[in-house]
């Protein structure tokens, strides 16, 4: 009875103990329970030697280990269920260590002790050994111990893994019973095997063991059920899936998970420290002695040092010109109040703004400063827009106010209150913020003032939406000027029901357009006066345009200008249709004006003539090409043209006519002469010699014929110069001289002076050449004829220089002269300055008016009996 | 020297009394034909079956045909038969334009005003040699 007890109390004692170090794991962590549970196995294996029990008297148990080696078990299954398999591993492993460093230890403390028993002569050596270890039983135990703890978890975790959770106990009894029997098994057969007593021996363990088995899977399941009730309140107690090897493997596992960790943490602080060294804010922390912990790269760049340098620094030593700034203040105002501080500040160094966060910390003080330069730039432009935006309003020269629906001032520009200080408001009190716009109108109308009412219908119609915006113009005249000003009402906001109203002087546009209209009524009246139209059509649309005096001169009605091309037709002469296709054609493709005259039919009764003239340009897209143009309404000039044109037919024919005419008389006239020239050359041929006294008679009617000749022939010199046009052509005075020369020897003239010829000519002369001839035949001639019968040697000479201006032209004779007294008369008709001159007094009277036709002079030197000199001068006509 | 025949053409019955005198004073033609009008003397020509005349005084202002007008007709005739035959304008007009166009004309060698008289013929004579 008492051996039961006290094995009741060794198992009851044990596995409190285990269980009480197992429950406060939280605070004692597991090492006692270890330590326990090392010291328990190092006992247990000295217990191998100890006394048995007989059970039954013939099987020995051997109470004391079995409760021992079990409670290792249970210990260990607890461990593995609760804490899992590292726990248990690390368990197994420290049982192992602290039963081998125990027995080591001990071992060497019992050879001490032999030594010194043998110095001293102790006999009963052997016998004193308290703690004697068989080696044997020791390594094998051992080895058998490693591999119960391995198989224990494995057939743990089998069993969990396939039975269900109501038969708990039998998983955990199970567990600890095969262990047990193994154990009972392999240290029987290893130990006894083949000797007598492994029989009795192995029976004995299988009894003790069962029981043991029992005992501990109670507790072991009371414990886990009841006490820790964690059975219950968990979903279970150890992984189900836990792999049955997994006290091998899940070492690596453990490990990997260790070095992932590692890197994880790595990683995040180094996140956490790039994040910081990265940030675009500024990060610096000041412990309480306001010296560096900590500073950021952007603080540092910030601060134009290095983060490392900084660390440790007293901040005011390192910044001394910070000190007094609104930020030094502000830093100690964080730590005075222990209050978060944020502020603004252009540091003026760095021309920089920045935004400081100052927070403080248990250590001190972390301040964050970011640089919003470009921010603050921003705002200050959007503070100068608005400005701007103020600006502008108030530099307009509208006059702009904003009314709610009830009609009150909400907001003006300054030209607004300009206008009102100026027409007689000098407080401003009926028309600026505050009035009501409304009232005012009405006030207006109550006083007769209509425009007043307009104006305030159309406020109301743009307030009741039946108008989306109003706008009327009208005169507001001072005493001093014409004003005129438009009148505009726009919602402010397409929701809001606030209205901008504004007043714009628009005097100069409307004094512009009066001015333009204007020009246009005088631009008309001149077309009404000259009778021109102006016109464009496009000859692709068809699209025409006509001035209002295209109307009048077609006979036109003033209708839609659809068809008004084909009205215009209508107009036209049926015959001239193809005519004017080709110039439209024509003057389309070459891009060229054309000029036309033509008849149109404006009525059944009357023919106007139309002169039309139109030019090619593009039109204002800069597309098409189309035509622009007048027509003129030619009639009256028509008739004129057709008269004068008739006349001038007329007079050419009359010309002609005379041209023939003075032709034919001179030739008529000269031919009898001719006749009776020749009749009396026949007559003094055959003159008999006593005929002698009718040579004298023959001579003079001879004389008298050549009289007549001249005579004839200068009335034709007259009539040529008078009659003809100057026809200009190039002079060749050798030929000129040349034949003039000739055509005197025609004159009957029976001497021959000497004469000289000089012609020098710088440039090509342009002249008459029949007038030339008539001049100089008529010079020469004179000069010829009226030789000094005195003067054995009778000259004529003629010099001509003619340059790019003019022509010089000399006759100069030695022939009887001209007396002073006749000069001046010489070129007045039929005067004759000497007896001898057998002339008409019509030759020199020629020469002065052709020489005028040809805007030429002439000079005479002359001297009685000694000779003339005769200088004209005919400009060149190129 | 002296020619086979000379044709006065003329349409002035005076002239060609004074024209025909002065030739046959100077002895120098066996044969003095006179046309009176240039169609006369076209036909004349044309049905003339020996050479023609040596020398041609001819008038220019005649009705119906003008002697310019005999130019162009006479230059019609073929050229062997006109070979010997030179024309001498002789007339009153002393107008400029007249001279030009007989002197232009091939067949023209001279132009002479009327009248004419002995001295002037025997210049031409010595133009003809």
């Amino acid at each position: 009875m008492f051996v039961i007890a006290a094995i009741v109390i060794e198992v009851l004692l044990v596995s409190s103990c285990i269980l009480i170090l197992f429950n406060l794991r939280d605070k004692l962590g597991l090492a006692p329970l270890y330590i326990l549970l090392g010291c328990l196995q190092y006992f247990q294996v000295n217990l191998e030697n100890a006394v048995s029990y007989k059970f039954l008297g013939e099987y020995p148990i051997y109470p004391g280990s079995i409760v021992l080696f079990s409670s290792l078990l249970f210990a260990v299954l607890l461990i593995y269920i609760y804490e899992g398999v590292i726990s248990a591993r690390t368990l197994v492993i420290g049982i192992l260590i602290s039963n081998l460093f125990l027995t080591g230890l001990f071992e060497i403390t019992a050879t001490q002790d032999y030594f010194i028993r043998l110095e001293d002569d102790d006999i009963n050596l052997r016998n004193t050994a308290l703690f004697n270890i068989d080696y044997k039983y020791f390594i094998i135990g051992t080895i058998i111990l490693l591999l119960d703890f391995i198989l224990l978890i494995w057939v743990y975790q089998f069993l969990i893994s396939k039975i269900k959770r109501p038969l708990f106990f039998l998983t955990i009894f199970l567990s600890l019973w095969s262990i047990l029997i193994f154990d009972s098994l392999a240290f029987n057969g290893i130990l006894f095997y083949g000797t007598p007593y492994f029989k009795v021996s192995l029976f004995g363990h299988f009894i003790g063991k069962t029981f043991a088995a029992g005992i501990f899977s109670i507790i072991l399941y009371v414990y886990v059920t009841y006490i820790d009730k964690v059975l219950t309140t968990t979903s279970f107690i150890a992984d189900h899936n836990l792999n049955i090897f997994s006290i091998f493997t899940i070492r690596k596992k453990y490990l990997d998970l260790k070095v992932e960790k590692e890197i994880a943490e790595k990683k995040l602080n180094e996140r956490f420290e790039t994040t910081l060294v990265k940030i675009s804010d500024g990060v610096v922390s000041l412990d309480k002695n306001w010296c560096y912990t900590y500073v950021n790269k952007k603080a540092g760049e910030f601060l134009n040092s290095k983060p490392s340098s900084l660390i440790g620094k007293h901040i005011w030593t390192e910044f001394p010109e910070g000190k007094g700034l609104p930020f030094y203040h502000a830093y100690y105002k964080a730590v005075d109040t222990q209050r978060a501080q944020y502020f603004e500040e252009y540091y003026e160094p760095y021309d920089k703004w920045f935004e400081n966060r100052i927070y403080p910390t248990a250590e001190g003080l972390t301040i964050y400063f970011t640089d919003i330069t470009d921010k603050k730039i921003a705002q200050l432009a959007l503070m100068e827009s608005e400005a701007f935006n103020k600006g502008i309003l108030s530099s307009l020269s509208a006059h702009i106010a904003v009314i709610d629906k009830t009609g009150k001032i909400l907001a003006v520009n300054k030209a607004w209150n300009d206008f009102s200080l100026a027409n007689g408001e000098p407080n401003l009190a009926r028309t600026s913020v505050g009035s009501n716009y409304i009232n005012e109108c009405e006030n207006a109308i109550s006083r007769g003032h209509t425009l007043s009412q307009k104006v305030l219908d159309g406020i109301w119609s743009v307030l009741n939406n039946k108008q989306t915006s109003f706008k009327m113009e009208y005169p507001c005249h001072s005493s001093t000027e014409k004003r005129w000003f438009t009148f505009h009402i726009e919602p402010f906001e397409s929701t809001s029901n606030k209205l901008v109203i504004s007043h714009t002087n628009v005097t100069q546009l409307k004094t512009t357009e009066e001015q333009l209209e204007n020009a246009n009524e005088k631009l008309n009246e001149a077309q009404r006066l000259a009778k021109i139209g102006n016109w464009e059509f496009n000859p692709k649309t068809k699209e025409v345009y006509f001035s209002d005096e295209m109307y009048t001169i077609l006979e036109l009605d003033k209708g839609p200008s659809k068809d008004l091309f084909e009205r215009y037709r209508a107009k036209c002469l049926p015959e001239d249709y193809d005519y004017f296709n080709e110039i439209l054609i024509n003057s389309i493709k070459n891009e060229e004006g054309y000029e036309i005259g033509y008849y149109i039919k404006p009525n059944d009764s009357s023919l106007k003539y139309i002169h039309e003239i139109g030019e090619v340009v593009l039109d204002e897209n800069g597309k098409d090409l189309i035509l622009k143009g007048t027509i003129q309404d030619f009639t009256k000039d028509k008739l004129i043209n057709e008269e004068l044109s008739k006349k001038n037919e007329e007079l050419k024919k009359a010309n002609i006519e005379l041209d023939r005419f003075v032709y034919s008389a001179s030739h008529d006239l000269r031919a009898p002469l001719t006749s009776l020239r020749g009749l009396i050359q026949i007559v003094d041929m055959t003159l008999e010699v006593e005929h002698e006294e009718l040579k004298e008679p023959l001579s003079l009617m001879n004389t008298t014929i050549d009289k007549m000749d001249v005579f004839i022939k200068s009335i034709f010199d007259y009539s040529v110069n008078a009659r003809t046009k100057i026809s200009t052509e190039k002079i060749n005075f050798e030929e000129l001289i040349g034949s003039v020369w000739e055509s005197l020897k025609y004159m009957n003239i029976k001497y021959n002076p000497k004469s000289t010829i000089n012609i020098t000519q710088d440039a090509d002369f342009y002249s008459d050449k029949n007038r030339l001839e008539i001049i100089l035949g008529n010079l020469v001639s004179n000069a010829i004829k009226y030789y000094d019968n005195n003067k054995m040697e009778r000259f004529v000479n003629i010099t001509v220089t003619a340059d790019a201006k003019s022509a010089n032209i000399i006759i100069e004779d030695n022939g009887i002269g001209i007396g002073k007294e006749h000069i001046d008369k010489i070129f007045e008709m039929f005067y004759r300055a000497t007896k001898l001159s057998t002339g008409s007094g019509m030759g020199m009277y020629i020469v002065k008016e052709t020489l005028d036709r040809l805007h030429g002079t002439i000079e005479i030197e002359s001297e009685l009996n000694k000779g003339s000199k005769f200088s004209i001068s005919i400009p060149n006509a190129k | 020297m002296t020619m086979n025949e000379i044709l006065l053409i003329d349409d002035n019955y005076i002239d060609n009394f004074i024209n025909k005198k002065i030739v046959a004073k100077e002895n120098i033609a066996d044969t003095i034909t006179v046309m009176l009008s240039p169609i006369e003397a076209l036909d004349y020509l044309a049905n003339k079956k020996d050479r023609f005349p040596d020398l041609i005084l001819l008038d220019i202002k005649m009705p119906q045909m003008d002697g310019f007008e005999f130019l162009i007709e006479f230059s019609k005739f073929p050229e062997f038969k006109k070979a010997n035959c030179s024309i001498v304008m002789l007339s009153s007009s002393q107008n400029i334009m007249d001279i030009a166009t007989a002197k232009k004309n091939p067949h023209v060698i001279d132009y002479l005003i009327k009248p004419l008289d002995p001295s002037k013929l025997n210049d031409l004579l010595k133009l003809l040699v």
